[in-house]
């Protein structure tokens, strides 16, 4: 079939108009990175290891990464300074910025004293503990989270997992079942 | 007629190659979304506001409002942020004379910020107010308080961009320039 001058004119501005318009709504509604609320990028949980260590555990989304040097940790109002060789390794970064990091992804897990050696009890012999925690974290999207602030009401004697807002406080009735520990939790998870 | 037939064609493949360009410069557009309904702000409330410079001194973003002023969110410890300032320092050095202000509003002590000043100066006023700032950006359209975020005000108080996340400087040059002088 020959094609005369208007048809082919008539052809191709359809075309071009098909492509303008097809190209021009997936720009206006390719859709922003979906970021994260931070309490989601980073899920804080804990429990009482024992009476006197608080075990510390974050999941860390797909995408997303916390600082070790970002984390502040505070018992009862008193801060606890943990010593490198006391966080997990991670990983390392370099940073455009701040040089050499380490970073954590996934997961990290931390054990905190919450007694001095020697001692068995908290001074004060607190019963609730409430842990305090201050970290913080980025997206690999380029954009980073302001502090977290976050705390955990813990109770000596109960083992269970508390989340933020969470206490295990007089829980030791509170049905352990599968989430009698953090591994459990993560297996669920 | 075939040879009329390939110009079109091949006019056609000319348009929409610039065309994919275009789109690809202003890939970042893509995110210059409209303020979200939380963004409930006006340009009354843009001017007056105030926030401390380093030395304390109150500065009022009204002192800019006849030029086109861009409000970058940032924090020493945020990575991202701290890498596009020196982008951010050639556009006020490139733009400034033109009409341009950028303003960096830290989310962060005013001691970091003097102690980043010292080391990476920057050619535009830095307020840190690290109890205020992330809620005021919120109020701008950053539902999540991320860094860095940046808007870009038009003389008068219209917020006429917005970006969470890095602005690149091939992107923002085209911005200003096309709308300096508005």
């Amino acid at each position: 079939m020959k094609l005369n001058t208007a048809s082919a004119a008539r052809c191709a501005t359809a075309m071009l108009l098909v492509m303008l318009t097809s190209a021009t709504s997936a720009a206006t509604t390719k859709p922003e990175p979906e970021l994260l609320e931070a309490e989601k990028a980073f899920q804080l949980s804990g429990r009482m290891r024992d009476d006197r260590t608080i075990e510390v555990r974050y999941l860390v989304a797909d995408g997303y990464y916390m600082y070790r040097d970002r984390f502040r940790f505070e018992i009862n109002g008193k801060p606890l300074k943990l010593t490198t060789k006391q966080f997990p390794p991670g990983k390392i970064k370099q940073d455009a910025t701040f040089g050499k990091v380490v970073t954590y992804r996934n997961s990290v897990h931390l054990l905190l004293p919450v007694s001095k050696p020697g001692k068995t009890q908290i001074e004060g012999a607190a019963k609730d503990l409430v842990l305090k925690i201050t970290s913080q974290g980025c997206a690999d999207a380029g954009v980073c989270y302001p502090p977290l602030h976050q705390q955990l009401a813990l109770a000596l004697g109960s083992s269970a997992i508390v989340t933020p807002g969470e206490t295990n406080a007089g829980s030791f009735s509170r049905p352990a079942g599968p989430a009698g520990s953090i591994s459990d939790l993560l297996k669920r998870n | 007629m075939p040879r009329l037939l390939i110009g079109l064609i091949v006019g056609l493949v000319a348009i929409l190659a610039g065309l994919a360009l275009w789109l690809n410069d202003y890939d970042a557009a893509d995110r210059t979304k409209p303020l979200e309904p939380t963004a409930n702000v006006n340009s009354a409330v843009i001017y007056a506001t105030s926030f401390p410079d380093i030395t304390g001194r109150s500065q009022s973003l009204g002192q800019w409002q006849k030029k086109l002023l861009i409000l970058n969110f940032w924090a020493t410890w945020c990575a991202p942020c701290k890498e596009e300032m020196p982008l951010l320092a050639e556009l006020q050095a490139e733009f400034g004379s033109k009409g341009l202000q950028i303003v960096g509003i830290a989310v962060d002590s005013p001691l970091n910020v003097s102690n980043f000043q010292k080391t990476s100066p920057v050619n535009y006023p830095l307020l840190p107010d690290e109890g205020r700032a992330i809620d005021f950006s919120k109020r701008l359209g950053n539902r999540l308080g991320l860094l860095p975020y940046t808007i870009v005000v038009a003389p008068g108080g219209e917020v006429i961009f917005r970006r969470m996340g890095p602005v690149t400087k091939r992107e923002m040059s085209a911005f200003i320039a096309q709308n300096i002088a508005k």
